[in-house]
Protein backbone atom coordinates (compact mmCIF):
# COMPACT_ATOMS: atom_id res chain seq x y z
CA UNK A 1 0.00 0.00 0.00
CA UNK A 2 1.61 4.04 -0.89
CA UNK A 3 1.75 6.27 1.20
CA UNK A 4 -0.20 9.84 0.29
CA UNK A 5 0.30 13.28 1.43
CA UNK A 6 -2.71 14.39 -0.33
CA UNK A 7 -5.87 15.50 1.92
CA UNK A 8 -7.33 11.85 0.95
CA UNK A 9 -6.36 10.92 4.60
CA UNK A 10 -7.91 13.06 6.12
CA UNK A 11 -11.22 12.71 4.29
CA UNK A 12 -11.12 9.05 4.19
CA UNK A 13 -10.40 8.97 8.14
CA UNK A 14 -13.77 10.84 7.91
CA UNK A 15 -15.96 8.96 6.11
CA UNK A 16 -14.75 6.11 7.59
CA UNK A 17 -15.20 7.48 11.15
CA UNK A 18 -18.23 8.71 10.34
CA UNK A 19 -19.49 5.35 8.78
CA UNK A 20 -18.55 3.57 11.90
CA UNK A 21 -20.44 5.65 14.19
CA UNK A 22 -23.71 5.77 11.90
CA UNK A 23 -23.27 1.76 11.67
CA UNK A 24 -22.83 2.09 15.80
CA UNK A 25 -25.66 4.04 16.36
CA UNK A 26 -28.24 1.97 14.43
CA UNK A 27 -26.97 -1.06 15.60
CA UNK A 28 -27.70 0.11 18.91
CA UNK A 29 -30.84 1.85 18.49
CA UNK A 30 -28.86 5.39 19.33
CA UNK A 31 -30.35 8.47 18.03
CA UNK A 32 -29.88 12.46 18.47
CA UNK A 33 -33.39 13.03 17.66
CA UNK A 34 -36.67 11.51 16.16
CA UNK A 35 -39.04 12.19 14.09
CA UNK A 36 -42.92 11.54 13.83
CA UNK A 37 -44.04 11.89 10.31
CA UNK A 38 -47.63 11.77 10.70
CA UNK A 39 -47.40 14.59 13.17
CA UNK A 40 -44.71 16.05 11.34
CA UNK A 41 -43.15 16.60 15.14
CA UNK A 42 -39.69 16.98 15.62
CA UNK A 43 -38.46 15.61 19.20
CA UNK A 44 -35.50 14.72 21.55
CA UNK A 45 -36.59 11.87 23.14
CA UNK A 46 -38.61 9.02 22.04
CA UNK A 47 -43.07 10.39 23.00
CA UNK A 48 -45.73 8.08 23.06
CA UNK A 49 -47.57 5.65 20.49
CA UNK A 50 -50.40 8.17 19.90
CA UNK A 51 -47.76 10.29 17.73
CA UNK A 52 -47.36 7.04 15.40
CA UNK A 53 -44.38 5.51 14.12
CA UNK A 54 -41.12 7.21 14.29
CA UNK A 55 -38.24 7.67 12.34
CA UNK A 56 -34.81 7.56 13.63
CA UNK A 57 -32.90 7.30 10.42
CA UNK A 58 -31.99 11.22 10.24
CA UNK A 59 -31.18 11.00 13.79
CA UNK A 60 -28.27 8.72 12.35
CA UNK A 61 -26.84 10.40 9.92
CA UNK A 62 -26.13 13.58 11.65
CA UNK A 63 -24.52 11.49 13.87
CA UNK A 64 -22.41 10.12 11.38
CA UNK A 65 -21.95 13.75 10.23
CA UNK A 66 -21.08 14.88 13.76
CA UNK A 67 -18.24 12.47 13.89
CA UNK A 68 -16.64 13.01 10.44
CA UNK A 69 -16.95 16.86 10.74
CA UNK A 70 -15.26 16.47 14.46
CA UNK A 71 -12.60 13.75 12.86
CA UNK A 72 -11.92 16.51 9.75
CA UNK A 73 -10.60 19.04 12.50
CA UNK A 74 -7.60 16.55 13.64
CA UNK A 75 -4.27 17.32 12.91
CA UNK A 76 -3.58 16.80 8.66
CA UNK A 77 -0.01 15.33 10.12
CA UNK A 78 -2.07 12.60 11.92
CA UNK A 79 -3.86 11.30 8.69
CA UNK A 80 -0.90 12.20 6.22
CA UNK A 81 0.29 8.56 5.84
CA UNK A 82 -2.90 7.16 5.99
CA UNK A 83 -2.69 4.33 3.19
CA UNK A 84 -4.97 5.06 -0.33
CA UNK A 85 -6.55 1.66 -0.53
CA UNK A 86 -7.97 2.42 3.34
CA UNK A 87 -11.02 3.69 2.44
CA UNK A 88 -12.09 0.93 0.09
CA UNK A 89 -10.90 -1.47 2.19
CA UNK A 90 -13.02 0.06 5.29
CA UNK A 91 -15.88 1.48 3.35
CA UNK A 92 -16.43 -3.03 2.55
CA UNK A 93 -15.81 -3.71 5.52
CA UNK A 94 -18.66 -1.51 6.89
CA UNK A 95 -21.17 -2.54 4.33
CA UNK A 96 -20.15 -6.09 4.75
CA UNK A 97 -21.10 -5.07 8.52
CA UNK A 98 -24.05 -3.94 7.49
CA UNK A 99 -25.20 -6.04 5.00
CA UNK A 100 -24.39 -9.21 8.22
CA UNK A 101 -26.42 -7.38 10.68
CA UNK A 102 -29.75 -7.28 8.78
CA UNK A 103 -29.66 -10.68 7.52
CA UNK A 104 -32.13 -11.42 10.54
CA UNK A 105 -34.71 -10.18 8.43
CA UNK A 106 -34.27 -12.69 5.57
CA UNK A 107 -33.67 -15.56 8.41
CA UNK A 108 -37.25 -15.00 9.69
CA UNK B 1 -46.73 16.17 -4.14
CA UNK B 2 -45.53 13.44 -2.95
CA UNK B 3 -45.64 11.20 -5.78
CA UNK B 4 -43.85 14.23 -8.03
CA UNK B 5 -40.91 13.90 -5.03
CA UNK B 6 -40.95 9.79 -5.79
CA UNK B 7 -40.69 10.38 -9.45
CA UNK B 8 -38.03 13.60 -9.19
CA UNK B 9 -36.26 10.81 -6.70
CA UNK B 10 -36.56 8.33 -9.33
CA UNK B 11 -35.14 9.97 -12.36
CA UNK B 12 -32.00 11.49 -10.25
CA UNK B 13 -31.24 7.97 -9.21
CA UNK B 14 -31.27 7.26 -13.06
CA UNK B 15 -28.95 10.30 -13.84
CA UNK B 16 -27.23 9.03 -10.71
CA UNK B 17 -26.59 5.00 -12.07
CA UNK B 18 -26.05 6.28 -15.31
CA UNK B 19 -23.45 8.18 -14.68
CA UNK B 20 -21.75 6.13 -12.05
CA UNK B 21 -21.64 3.50 -14.09
CA UNK B 22 -19.74 5.20 -17.23
CA UNK B 23 -17.12 6.61 -14.68
CA UNK B 24 -16.51 2.67 -12.84
CA UNK B 25 -16.44 1.12 -16.30
CA UNK B 26 -13.69 3.82 -17.24
CA UNK B 27 -11.72 3.56 -14.36
CA UNK B 28 -11.49 -0.64 -15.54
CA UNK B 29 -10.29 0.58 -19.14
CA UNK B 30 -6.87 -0.58 -19.46
CA UNK B 31 -5.37 2.12 -21.61
CA UNK B 32 -6.39 5.39 -22.49
CA UNK B 33 -8.35 4.58 -26.54
CA UNK B 34 -6.01 6.33 -29.39
CA UNK B 35 -9.13 6.58 -31.34
CA UNK B 36 -12.79 6.92 -31.44
CA UNK B 37 -14.02 3.32 -29.39
CA UNK B 38 -15.18 0.46 -32.11
CA UNK B 39 -17.40 -0.92 -29.65
CA UNK B 40 -20.29 -0.91 -27.57
CA UNK B 41 -18.04 -2.14 -24.72
CA UNK B 42 -15.42 0.18 -25.18
CA UNK B 43 -17.96 2.99 -25.97
CA UNK B 44 -19.60 2.74 -22.53
CA UNK B 45 -16.21 2.99 -21.08
CA UNK B 46 -14.59 5.99 -23.34
CA UNK B 47 -15.42 8.76 -21.02
CA UNK B 48 -13.91 11.61 -19.32
CA UNK B 49 -14.21 10.45 -16.38
CA UNK B 50 -13.11 13.19 -13.81
CA UNK B 51 -15.65 15.55 -15.13
CA UNK B 52 -18.21 13.30 -14.11
CA UNK B 53 -17.48 13.56 -10.11
CA UNK B 54 -18.73 16.63 -9.18
CA UNK B 55 -22.34 16.10 -10.81
CA UNK B 56 -22.33 12.45 -9.25
CA UNK B 57 -21.69 13.80 -6.03
CA UNK B 58 -24.23 16.72 -6.09
CA UNK B 59 -26.64 13.90 -8.16
CA UNK B 60 -26.08 11.39 -4.99
CA UNK B 61 -26.92 14.59 -2.47
CA UNK B 62 -30.37 15.15 -4.34
CA UNK B 63 -31.46 11.90 -4.75
CA UNK B 64 -30.26 10.77 -1.04
CA UNK B 65 -32.15 14.31 0.02
CA UNK B 66 -35.25 13.33 -1.70
CA UNK B 67 -35.21 10.44 -0.88
CA UNK B 68 -35.23 11.47 2.92
CA UNK B 69 -38.52 13.64 1.90
CA UNK B 70 -40.07 10.52 0.55
CA UNK B 71 -39.25 8.44 3.82
CA UNK B 72 -41.70 9.79 6.08
CA UNK B 73 -44.77 8.69 3.94
CA UNK B 74 -42.49 5.46 3.33
CA UNK B 75 -42.63 4.74 7.01
CA UNK B 76 -45.79 5.61 7.51
CA UNK B 77 -47.96 3.74 4.96
CA UNK B 78 -45.42 1.09 2.99
CA UNK B 79 -42.90 -0.41 6.21
CA UNK B 80 -46.22 -0.61 8.41
CA UNK B 81 -47.85 -2.67 5.60
CA UNK B 82 -44.41 -4.85 5.27
CA UNK B 83 -44.77 -5.51 9.66
CA UNK B 84 -48.44 -5.69 9.04
CA UNK B 85 -48.20 -8.81 6.29
CA UNK B 86 -44.22 -10.11 7.94
CA UNK B 87 -42.80 -9.48 4.41
CA UNK B 88 -39.55 -9.28 6.50
CA UNK B 89 -37.36 -9.58 3.58
CA UNK B 90 -38.45 -7.04 2.14
CA UNK B 91 -38.05 -5.05 4.83
CA UNK B 92 -34.55 -6.22 4.84
CA UNK B 93 -33.87 -5.75 1.52
CA UNK B 94 -35.23 -1.60 2.38
CA UNK B 95 -32.75 -1.74 5.49
CA UNK B 96 -30.04 -2.75 3.67
CA UNK B 97 -30.69 0.61 1.60
CA UNK B 98 -31.08 3.00 3.58
CA UNK B 99 -27.90 1.74 5.39
CA UNK B 100 -25.92 1.35 2.40
CA UNK B 101 -26.82 4.71 0.62
CA UNK B 102 -25.78 6.74 4.23
CA UNK B 103 -22.21 5.11 4.15
CA UNK B 104 -21.85 5.93 0.82
CA UNK B 105 -23.16 9.50 1.44
CA UNK B 106 -20.46 9.67 4.26
CA UNK B 107 -17.60 8.54 1.20
CA UNK B 108 -18.44 11.18 -0.86
CA UNK B 109 -15.10 13.55 0.51
CA UNK B 110 -12.55 10.67 -0.25
CA UNK B 111 -14.28 10.48 -3.50
CA UNK B 112 -13.86 13.58 -4.33
CA UNK B 113 -10.25 14.04 -3.50
CA UNK B 114 -9.99 10.34 -5.54
CA UNK B 115 -11.26 12.38 -8.59
CA UNK B 116 -9.10 15.90 -8.28
CA UNK B 117 -7.25 16.69 -11.63
CA UNK B 118 -4.49 15.93 -11.74
CA UNK B 119 -5.65 12.18 -10.93
CA UNK B 120 -3.19 10.60 -8.32
CA UNK B 121 -1.46 7.43 -10.30
CA UNK B 122 -0.67 6.02 -7.13
CA UNK B 123 -4.50 6.41 -5.86
CA UNK B 124 -5.31 4.38 -9.31
CA UNK B 125 -6.60 0.97 -7.64
CA UNK B 126 -8.83 3.08 -4.37
CA UNK B 127 -9.90 5.31 -7.25
CA UNK B 128 -10.92 2.46 -9.08
CA UNK B 129 -12.33 0.48 -6.48
CA UNK B 130 -14.51 2.93 -4.22
CA UNK B 131 -15.98 4.38 -7.50
CA UNK B 132 -16.99 0.87 -8.44
CA UNK B 133 -18.80 0.48 -4.78
CA UNK B 134 -20.44 3.44 -4.86
CA UNK B 135 -21.87 2.49 -8.43
CA UNK B 136 -23.11 -1.03 -7.06
CA UNK B 137 -24.86 0.86 -4.14
CA UNK B 138 -26.56 3.04 -5.90
CA UNK B 139 -27.29 0.68 -8.21
CA UNK B 140 -29.02 -1.87 -5.49
CA UNK B 141 -30.75 1.25 -4.00
CA UNK B 142 -32.21 2.00 -7.77
CA UNK B 143 -33.50 -1.80 -8.26
CA UNK B 144 -34.63 -2.20 -4.19
CA UNK B 145 -36.62 1.30 -4.48
CA UNK B 146 -38.23 0.05 -7.26
CA UNK B 147 -38.84 -3.43 -6.21
CA UNK B 148 -40.32 -1.89 -3.25
CA UNK B 149 -42.20 0.69 -5.07
CA UNK B 150 -43.63 -2.32 -7.13
CA UNK B 151 -44.97 -3.94 -3.61
CA UNK B 152 -46.91 -0.42 -2.78
CA UNK B 153 -45.84 2.72 -4.00
CA UNK B 154 -45.80 5.97 -1.80
CA UNK B 155 -48.49 8.29 -1.95
CA UNK B 156 -50.98 6.16 -3.63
Amino acid sequence: MEHTASPLGRWTLAALVASAAYVLAYSQDVTLFYYYPMGGEWHWRPQGEALGPRITYYGWKAIGLLAGGATLLLPRRWTDRLPPDTVWVGALLLAAVVCAHESHWFLK
Amino acid sequence: MMIAILLLHGLCSLFLVGALSHQAAATWRRAPLAGRPTGVVAGFAAVRAPLYAQAIAISYVLTMVLGDVVYGPYRVDVKTMLFDLQLWPWNGVFEIKEHLVALGFFLLGPYLVLWRVPLGATQARSRRLLTSLLAAIVWYALLAGHLLNNLKGVGF
